[in-house]
């Protein structure tokens, strides 16, 4: 079993293990590791990683150590480091540096981490598998013929195998509790609002939250404590008021299964199998399993599919070829837009700006995007409502464990319908968490997923401390 | 509904994005079978209007946070083309 954070920061703490050694340690499982695998596009420069260790050794002698203070981490290629690559996995970027520091990075550093390395991912975090990277696939650290999921699969991937003890990625609809299912590990989607985007490039803006991943729910928990906040730079972000309010009442041990919406086609047998074992165990430790229904649930996957490239649309328009990124001169300058958006954006990100443009497009305007936020605003409603009953949402993570690599490429409509479960905690901007349930015959990690009401992280973590014991 | 040749085009054109046309079929294809997926909302009754209405602007003061010139340094290091301190850019018409 690999040290928890509080663990490691015990050792850092009292002098029986050192930062330069617990970093060397990692490196030394990524440099064995990460050639197969390829989680990581790239390492930070040696002068931030050795700045941050100086800083790391100063805050324990000074006594204002942090318990990710000399901890090494793994950011997604889509969070903003100054001075340092940040690529999005896109073409486009492939030689962008970033210019100032995510908000997330700001805090990571004031906390003493270890920026590490910047992690694979789909291109512009749009996908399910890291197939999309512009850089190549990541494979599953426990087949390497399947996917390590996506889009923070490299995030999850380099935790999975040990590369660090945490990292973070970004989570749109499902991006970080999909690949952690898949990777057995756990991540976490926070309220929307609760950690800042400032530094995250953007795709979906009404969707979008940075999380942790980890190996335990106690070190997501630490993560999370670190970069969430209200900050300035996000016009979305929660006051400190609008956070984590707690109606007094204790946890009523009581999880909802919206079993109508669970029991589909193209489930896998085993993880209905392996969900339904999970409850049991649950039931049998006290908590009371309650059967619910969700009427929008069923047209969260279509809601999503129109907002989300909706989004992508507009948020896309800036890679333009003139101000930063890849640029191809075109014969005018409209022209050169579209020589430079076409060598640069890989497949699928063009085929969602496409989508987005067409639904947000004269005459499917309001059959497409205004149905959309109607849906949105009803199942918004049914999630408060929900909530009042229960203290989380269970399903799988995932309808299937990772798939094989290829499998999906051809068909994009039957990589978005993997998508299912994740989808809906983006609509309504609630925090969900991803935790390891067990294998598969063939050894594939299976996700539980646990959804809590807006700003209720700390259900998830009691709740998800109590299910890892199970 | 389903999406055209004709609006793909079109909608490439707003994109600013080509499609080649040994692309084309299969992303006609594609859009065609996600577009039908999602077609399942146009039936959703109900009025936008209220949705709206719950939404409002957030704004910060309108004052000067910046020295003049203090990032344009670093902004420009990552534009493709400058001359003297501009961004540069192809000729808008030919």
């Amino acid at each position: 079993m690999q040290k928890t954070l509080k663990q490691l920061h015990e050792e850092l703490k009292s002098g029986t293990l050192t930062v330069d050694d617990l970093v060397s340690s990692y490196k030394k499982v990524i440099n064995e590791k990460d050639g197969e695998i390829h989680a990581l596009l790239g390492m930070y420069s040696d002068s931030l990683v050795a700045s941050q260790i100086t800083k790391a050794k100063e805050m324990f002698a000074n006594g204002t150590a942090t318990v990710l203070t000399g901890i090494p981490i793994v950011l997604k290629d889509n969070i903003l480091v100054k001075g340092e690559y940040a690529t999005g996995a896109s073409k486009i970027l492939e030689n962008y540096v970033a210019t100032y520091d995510a908000t997330v990075v700001t805090r990571l550093k004031e906390a003493g981490a270890i920026l590490l390395a910047r992690a694979n991912m789909d291109e512009f975090a749009m996908g399910g598998s890291t197939e999309n990277s512009a850089f190549g696939v990541t494979k599953n650290p426990y087949d390497l013929t399947k996917v390590s999921g996506g889009s923070s699969g490299g995030s999850a991937a380099v935790v999975a195998y040990g590369g660090v003890p945490v990292s973070l990625g970004s989570d749109t609809g499902g991006s970080i509790r999909q690949p952690a299912s898949f990777c057995g590990v756990v991540g976490l989607k926070t309220t929307y609002g609760d950690v800042s985007r400032y530094g995250l490039m953007a795709m979906g803006s009404s969707l979008d939250q940075i999380g942790p991943f980890g190996k335990s729910v106690e070190d997501v928990e630490e993560v999370y404590k670190i970069i969430s906040g209200y900050d300035v730079h996000d016009s979305t972000s929660l006051k400190d008021g609008e956070r984590g309010i707690k109606n007094e009442e204790q946890i009523k041990k009581v999880i909802g299964v919206p079993r109508d919406f669970i029991n589909r086609d193209g489930i896998d047998k085993e993880v209905i199998t392996n969900f339904n074992e999970s409850l049991e165990k649950l039931k049998k430790s006290g908590y009371l399993i309650k059967d619910i229904t969700i009427p929008n649930l069923e047209k969260a996957l279509s809601v999503y599919y129109i907002i989300m490239p909706a989004e992508v649309s507009s948020n896309l328009a800036r890679y333009d070829g003139i101000r930063y990124g890849l640029s191809r001169g075109g014969e005018t300058s409209i022209r050169s837009y579209f020589e430079s958006r076409t060598a640069g954006f890989g497949e699928e990100v063009r085929r969602r700006i496409l989508l987005g443009t067409y639904v947000l497009s004269s005459g499917y305007y309001d059959a497409y995007y205004n149905k959309a936020n109607i849906v949105r605003a009803m199942l918004t409603e049914e999630f408060v409502k929900i909530f009042k009953d229960v203290d989380v949402i269970a399903t799988p993570t995932s309808p299937v464990p990772a798939f094989g690599i290829g499998e999906k490429t051809k068909d994009p409509l039957a990589m978005y319908l993997a998508d299912i479960f994740t989808v809906p905690a983006n609509i309504v901007g609630v925090p969900a968490i991803s935790i390891p349930s067990g294998k598969t015959e063939k050894g594939l990690p299976f996700g539980m997923q646990f959804t809590a009401a807006h700003t209720r992280e700390d259900v998830l973590f009691t709740i998800g401390k109590d299910f890892e014991k199970l | 509904m389903s999406i055209t040749l004709e609006e793909l085009d079109n909608i490439s054109t707003l994109a600013r994005i080509d499609i080649t046309s040994v692309e084309k079929p299969k992303m006609l294809a594609d859009m065609q079978a996600i577009v039908e997926y999602i077609s399942e909302i146009n039936s959703v009754k109900g009025s936008v209007d209220t949705i709206i209405n719950s939404h409002h602007n957030i704004t910060r003061e309108d004052v000067v946070t910046h020295t003049t010139g203090d990032t344009t340094e670093v902004l420009l290091s990552e534009a493709p083309s400058i001359e003297n301190g501009y961004v540069k850019v192809e000729q808008v018409f030919k």
